[in-house]
């Protein structure tokens, strides 16, 4: 293979990140400094983890809105069983209690979503939808609006830590990406789901119980979010309802960036992984040259539309070959 | 999330009550909370409440109607709140800096309204993206140019839009007959204009349409067009009744008024729906919930969770029905 052609079969989201990087940590004052490009690794974990749980929603064609909100209500929850003030007094029973309760319920959450999905058809950008309101509902009445605070030291030292230049929270969030990379590239499940995504009826027809592929697919997803609460709770030490409130367009921004085609059955973890990664970089370049919240919200979406409309370009284009 | 499940062939007392259950089981649930909410708080059944609640219904309810014609042609507008929020700004600044008659304001409202739907409708007609994607998108969009007009502050509204909050005829809300006009259109539009039946025939089936000469990409788009022109009115009259533009003016909107269609009898499978009584049913049994709940004294975040229920019952009602119809 030629240099030309191994180029080419990089991914362009590769080029968009590299390019992207290199370019801020010239243009950019403030960014090439060593506490700078950690805070930006530390701030990817949380979108990582979502927007990996959400990309297996994607593939089957389908999404999942919750996850984001899960993160408020997964925050508070934990928060208020490890925290130094709570029943257990924030020891390292509470730490591991709090940390199982938040997966519970990211994953029972994800099993309300796969049910109605599977069992009643219903769409699912609705069902997570309505499932979304229900969270941040529960989580505002729980909390009364307020925020949770007093993490023990522990939990303090996990989530802020780092070896080298790499914190702790980035090593559990590639971890992530990993296993879900196996999942899709090694496992039987992983092959079904692709299968899914690009033709529900095919699949079927050649003996792939769909409605079981589906409903997994939805609680990893909300595992996820778990495990994105647990990030989150560590590396903020405080558990809030406000988190994930407008995280949903970065999750999905991180995906299409990524090439992942939202018709679902195509689409690699590894690029929705740098999608989160360029999403992130964008926000914190906008933060550092003090673009103004609202300028950010309207480039954010403008980049959902371009990426979209690109990968659509492309497909039609690698038809007509 | 097409699947190729066939359905289970026991008829029997269980199939039975599904099927009562989709088409009685809402006004059931509806009924049993209103006499609920009557016995609790005796003031409900009044008829200045019931008023109040048609009034409350109307606003929104301009933007049920835009949000028929998109779930008619198989779609979805999710950035229907944040285009009321932004179309609100642009008729709240046109009325306060130019000191125009309000008649202008709702002109220039439902314009900017207009300008968001035909992006929509161009990315999902002419560029093909899936409408939740575009919808979502534009969401942040409008929300970002709203916040940039406003520069992130409240906006208080010329005293001039009191007029028009309080007018009433015959003692009825101005609202409502101006809401009750759009849906007597809306209706005449769906149904006795070829427009309206190419929206049908859209919704039920794009690729059949397509052959049978009708252009799809064109009807799909002005759908979405006519959805932002309502949701751009919606907004202004939203802002008129409240005589004043939070930064989170309009948010969660979306949810009441997706959930309200297809409460209203809009499927999100497309090709179904009648506006004349759909969307004034639907907005006027989610708006007469919600204002049961603030006479019960709930906590205002409860709403979310009430609405996340309606909404999701309301969609499996919807998708139970349509897995049983063969199309």
């Amino acid at each position: 293979m030629s240099i030309k052609k191994s180029l080419k079969s990089i991914d362009a989201i590769f080029w968009f990140v590299g390019v992207f990087f290199i370019i801020s940590l010239i243009f950019v004052p403030g960014f090439a400094q060593f506490s700078a490009i950690k805070s930006l690794l530390s701030q990817t974990c949380v979108l990582m983890v979502l927007a990996c749980g959400v990309h297996l929603t994607v593939l089957n064609g389908g999404v999942d809105f919750t996850s984001a909100a899960l993160l408020a209500l997964t925050t508070v929850v934990g928060g208020s069983i490890i925290s130094t003030g709570g029943a257990l007094g924030g020891s390292g029973l509470a730490i591991f209690l709090g940390i199982v309760v938040m997966l519970l319920l990211g994953a029972g959450f994800g099993i309300i979503n796969g049910f109605s999905v599977v069992t009643f058809k219903m769409p699912s950008f609705i069902v997570t939808m309505a499932t979304q309101m229900l969270v941040n509902g529960l989580a505002v009445v729980y909390t009364g609006g307020s925020s949770v605070t007093g993490m023990p030291a522990a939990f303090g030292s996990f989530g802020n830590g780092s070896i080298f230049v790499i914190p702790y929270i980035l090593i559990i969030a590639v971890l992530v990406a990993v296993c879900i990379h196996i999942l899709l590239t090694k496992t039987l499940l992983g092959r079904q789901l692709y299968a899914v995504g690009t033709n529900p009826k095919a699949s079927l027809i050649s003996g792939i119980s769909t409605k079981k592929t589906i409903f997994k697919i939805y609680v990893i997803s909300g595992l996820c979010a778990g495990i994105a609460g647990v990030i989150e709770l560590a590396y903020m030490q405080s558990g809030s309802v406000n988190y994930g409130s407008t995280m949903f367009n970065d999750i999905m921004g991180s995906i299409i960036v990524g090439g992942t085609s939202p018709l679902g059955g195509r689409g690699k973890v590894i690029n929705t992984v740098m999608g989160a990664f360029l999403i992130t970089m964008i926000g914190s370049v906008l933060n550092i040259l003090s673009v103004p919240y609202y300028m950010i919200t309207l480039i954010k979406g403008l980049i959902i539309l371009i990426a979209a409309s690109l990968d659509l370009v492309k497909t039609k284009k690698s038809m007509a070959q | 999330m097409e699947k190729a499940k066939k359905q289970p062939s026991t008829v029997g007392a269980g199939k039975k009550f599904v099927d009562l259950f989709c088409t009685y089981g809402l006004y059931f649930i509806f009924i049993v909370l209103i006499i609920f909410f009557a016995v609790q708080r005796p003031n409900f059944f009044s008829v200045s409440n019931f008023l109040l609640i048609l009034k409350s219904s109307s606003v929104l309810g301009i933007a049920v109607v835009g949000m028929f014609f998109v779930l008619i042609v198989a779609g979805i507008d999710i950035s229907v709140s944040m285009n009321m929020y932004f179309s609100a700004v642009i008729g709240a600044t046109v009325l306060n800096s130019m000191e125009l008659p309000l008649i202008v304001c709702f002109l220039a409202a439902g314009v900017s309204g207009l300008l968001i739907g035909c992006i929509n409708g161009f990315f999902v007609a002419k560029v093909k993206i899936v409408p939740f994607i575009v919808t979502l998108a534009t969401y942040s969009v409008a929300k970002g140019l709203g916040l940039f007009f406003t520069n992130q502050q409240m906006v208080f509204l010329n005293s001039s839009v009191m007029t028009l909050a309080n007018a009433k005829v015959f003692g009825i809300s101005v609202f409502v007959f101006i809401f009750l006009g759009i849906v007597l259109i809306a209706h005449f539009v769906l149904t006795s204009t070829q427009f309206g039946r190419q929206l049908f025939a859209c919704g039920n089936n794009l690729v059949g349409a397509n052959k049978m000469g009708i252009n799809g990409p064109r009807t799909v788009f002005l759908a979405y067009a006519i959805c932002g022109a309502l949701a751009g009115i919606a907004g202004m009259l939203s802002a008129c009744n409240l005589s004043v533009i939070n930064p989170n003016f309009a948010q969660g909107d979306e949810f009441v008024v997706i959930s309200s269609s297809v409460i209203g009898g809009a499927s999100l499978f497309g090709g179904k729906g009648k506006v004349l009584p759909g969307a004034i049913i639907g907005i006027v049994m989610i708006q007469a919930i919600i204002n049961g709940l603030t006479m019960m004294g709930a906590s205002a975040y409860s709403y979310t969770i009430f609405r996340g229920i309606i909404i999701f019952i309301a969609v499996m009602v919807d998708s139970i029905k349509f897995s049983g119809e063969i199309r």
